[in-house]
């Protein structure tokens, strides 16, 4: 191998019986950006937190500048010359730039005392260099974020860094922030100090990067890309996410004519207002709108989570009156929550949690009937193969994906046939999602109807029957799924009246 | 992998075990100092001194469960003694009755205490806090701030006399704990209050009636609370009226010695027994070493913190 500054060899890595990395080799040449690229779930970020000391390898191998070395701790691995910057920042606000960048480290005069004159030659020295106007005693807070962030980065190179893990850095920068850090990343590297870089923009791959590692399912894939030209957007997408659309979205359709759920000018006078849509048997309805359209919330009131001041709800031909989750769950609703932790009781065991919402089902004149509880559970871990040691497992110990099984379980066994989910595949990595579309296939295959929120348009478009979209509160449009396009769906979304 | 399973499996039987532990270090510690202390006598008589104590914490472990607090019990307590012996003495009712009304008063009150945290959704430390100087007042008013005395005989019997040379009061205790640990363990209910309090929004999401647990808990925990002011009736013969004042805060005590966390959700009934006993053991071996009660109050205060700050530093290093 000529000349890695930084190679990780079959690096493996599990959390709780789940592999996250396996056999992963990753090199660094010394002056280089290399490009880290992955979907959410893929492993990036386990990757580098072994590097930077916050977790340690199961197994493999790190050798830095040809030595091998056990990193401990964060500070350890900067000492051997690797500085992580955060995606979320981690400055002292109310401290000057030069301070911040100095933090700990302070060039020292005589014991007691702090070198100002020479931190303040250093620091202005350094934003000289880049052209950028700076008064390096003026709090850092005053500046924006994209100088927050070249502080963040001269901080790690202060403390002489050699290479420097970006974690998703211009993920809230403006345009031209993004140009000086680039700028100043293409003159670090000039002088030898090596970049890794996470992002989930393509664009960026181009502009900056060297090389291009792309991560998947815990596994590097194919290999590195030595030369950033022979590649096309399309090979990275088709590296990352490894499958075909049809693959990706394996919908099978199975509406009916017969209607489950009709809602009337429904309001809750605050965030949705006079919505009507119809829900039949087999269907899946898409609700899609932006941050803040009120579909998050139309869904709790549906459930019985949100006061409804005005319409009507009909089920399975007779009213329904919104009221709590409780009567919900008598109609044979279900809810998938948002937030995983608002919906799974987190600190108990995998067991309890598919049985929770059988409240008399499972128990005798109060007692609970552990046993039958358990083998309903061993049951339900095999038929969804939920990857788990046992049923005793507590949930928060789950993978994201695991977990939304067990939510869908809980309400299968329950005897739901409406179900309502608000992004069952939020923060879920690629083959844990395939599985919860097949999942809803087996749903519509049965009759059970289901309202699914998305913020993620291709999900909506590939698995949905019918997909409504939301506008402030207010019906935008019921569109098919078939033959809509995403610029449909944002055109309705946001678009002027 | 295996070493994170391992620490963490380490920290699970550090967190089952370290109040075990701490109370028979403290047994034998108290037995090497003191030759009167590891005496059948000596023994009985702690668990008399505790019995009150334990049947108010199997209560109060049920309310933390649930990440709320009850601060009321040492008030009703006092309050549920007080109708009992006023019943008796002064309205003419049959003791039977007049214990029968005591307890139906301190449940009553502890599902007022429930009532007011769900519905007027306040804080279960300032709910209960309330109830706790409003119920001491009422024991005031009613005694005229004077001790109940002249108590009929069959009524302090529980409280005071000795079956086998065991007191009463001790078996009152283990069946206490025993419902409370089926309660826990066994039925809906106790599901329902481990998931309550260590997840109330998952938990109603899930069609689990928050409200109505949380309201069930602090009438049980009024009940027992109610129970307990009856065995200490009888144990000092009178109701006086600043009765079991800080029986909160030993009960709190006890519930947290025995490693039940505070934020709700994890704990145990077998847990607060070890921590009402190992209260029971440190006064008493403080006693008999000639401790002022002035220094038990500061060695017992000690040790709350250095138990909860081992807590924490379990959970840091394995959780």
């Amino acid at each position: 191998m000529d000349n890695y500054m930084l190679e990780m060899k079959n690096i493996t890595k599990g959390f709780y019986g789940t592999v996250v990395l396996k056999d992963v080799n990753f090199g660094v040449k010394p002056g280089e950006v290399h490009i880290l690229l992955g979907e959410n779930g893929a492993g990036k970020s386990t990757l580098m937190k072994i590097l930077s000391g916050v977790h340690r390898p199961d197994g493999g191998e790190i050798w830095i500048n040809g030595e091998n070395c056990a990193i401990r701790e964060p500070a350890h691995s900067l000492k051997l010359g690797v500085g992580m910057v955060y995606q979320e920042l981690s400055l002292a606000p109310n401290l000057s730039v030069l301070e911040n960048i100095w933090l700990g480290a302070l060039p020292a005069k005589g014991k007691f005392f702090v070198d100002w004159k020479k931190a303040k030659a250093d620091t202005e020295e350094i934003f000289q260099k880049l052209d950028i106007a700076v008064d390096v005693t003026k709090r850092v807070s005053h500046y924006d974020l994209g100088l927050q962030q070249l502080v963040e980065i001269f901080r790690v190179i202060s403390q002489n860094a050699k290479l420097i893990i970006l974690d998703e850095p211009t993920s809230s920068l403006s345009e031209m922030e993004v140009k000086k850090l680039f700028e100043t990343i293409n003159l670090l590297r000039s002088q030898g100090v090596s970049f890794v870089y996470i992002t989930h923009k393509l664009d960026e791959v181009f502009e900056i990067g060297d090389r291009v590692t792309v991560l998947r399912d815990g596994e590097v894939i194919d290999q590195t890309v030595e030369d950033i030209n022979t590649v096309t957007k399309d090979d990275l997408i088709r590296m990352m996410v490894g499958r075909t659309l049809e693959e990706q979205y394996p919908k099978e359709p199975a509406v009916t004519e017969e209607i489950m759920l009709e809602v009337s000018d429904l309001s809750d006078g605050e965030t949705f207002h006079d919505v009507s849509f119809q829900i039949k048997k087999g269907e899946v309805l898409g609700v899609a709108g932006l941050v803040g359209a009120g579909n998050s919330e139309l869904a709790e009131a549906i459930f019985g989570l949100r006061k409804i001041k005005s319409g009507s709800i009909r089920l399975n031909g007779s009213d329904y009156t919104a009221k709590d989750p409780v009567r919900a769950i008598r109609r044979n609703m279900g809810m998938i929550t948002k937030d995983r932790k608002d919906g799974l009781i987190q600190h108990m065991p995998l067991y309890t949690n598919i049985s929770v919402a059988q409240q008399e089902g499972m128990s005798q004149v109060g007692f609970r009937l552990r046993k039958k509880e358990k083998t309903q559970a061993r049951e339900y871990i095999e038929k969804l193969q939920i990857e788990t040691t046992s049923e005793n497992k507590l949930v928060r110990n789950l993978s994201g994906g695991n977990q939304q099984k067990v939510a869908v379980a809980k309400w299968i066994c329950n005897g739901s046939t409406l179900f309502i989910m608000d992004d069952p595949t939020r923060g879920v990595d690629v083959g844990a999602k395939v599985e919860i579309y097949k999942l809803i296939n087996e749903l519509t295959a049965r009759g059970d109807g289901v309202l699914m929120i998305s913020s993620d348009m291709p999900e909506l478009l590939g698995i949905a029957d019918t997909i409504m979209v939301m506008k402030k509160g207010r019906v935008s449009g019921i569109l098919p799924a078939k033959g809509c396009t995403q610029e449909l769906i944002f055109e309705k979304a946001a678009g002027s009246e | 992998m295996s070493n994170e399973k391992r620490a963490v499996s380490i920290g699970h039987l550090i967190q089952r075990f370290s109040p075990i532990f701490i109370l028979l270090l403290l047994i034998l510690v108290m037995s090497l100092v003191n030759e009167h202390f590891f005496q059948f006598a000596n023994m009985i008589n702690i668990i008399r001194q505790t019995a009150f104590l334990g049947v108010v914490a199997m209560g109060m472990t049920l309310v933390i469960l649930t990440a709320g607090i009850d601060l009321s019990v040492g008030s009703l307590m006092a309050i549920s003694a007080c109708v009992m012996g006023v019943a008796a003495t002064e309205w003419g009712v049959p003791p039977a009755l007049a214990i029968l009304l005591g307890i139906l008063a301190g449940t009553v009150m502890g599902i007022l205490n429930g009532v007011i945290i769900t519905k007027g959704k306040i804080q279960p430390f300032i709910g209960t806090l309330g109830m706790m100087v409003m119920a001491r007042g009422l024991v005031l008013l009613i005694t005229g701030g004077l001790a109940v005395r002249d108590i009929p005989e069959s009524m302090l019997v529980i409280g005071s006399q000795r079956l086998w040379g065991v007191p009463y009061s001790a078996f009152v205790f283990m069946v206490i704990a025993i419902i409370a640990w089926i309660l826990l363990n066994k039925t809906t209910l106790g599901r329902n209050v481990m998931a309550v309090g260590g997840n109330a929004e998952a938990s109603r999401t899930s069609g689990i009636r928050v409200d109505r647990t949380k309201i069930i808990v602090y009438g049980l925990c009024g009940f027992a609370a109610a129970i307990a002011g009856f065995l200490y009736m009888g144990r000092v013969n009178s109701v006086p009226p600043l009765m079991a004042t800080g029986m909160e805060l030993q009960a709190i005590t006890a519930v947290a010695l025995g490693g039940t966390s505070l934020a709700g959700g994890n704990g145990s009934i077998v847990g607060t027994i070890i921590g009402v006993l190992t209260i029971g053991v440190l006064n008493n071996g403080l006693q008999l070493m000639e401790f002022s009660p002035a220094w038990q109050q500061v060695i017992l205060g000690g040790m709350i913190i250095a138990v909860v700050i081992f807590d924490s530093w379990r959970k840091r290093k394995f959780d």
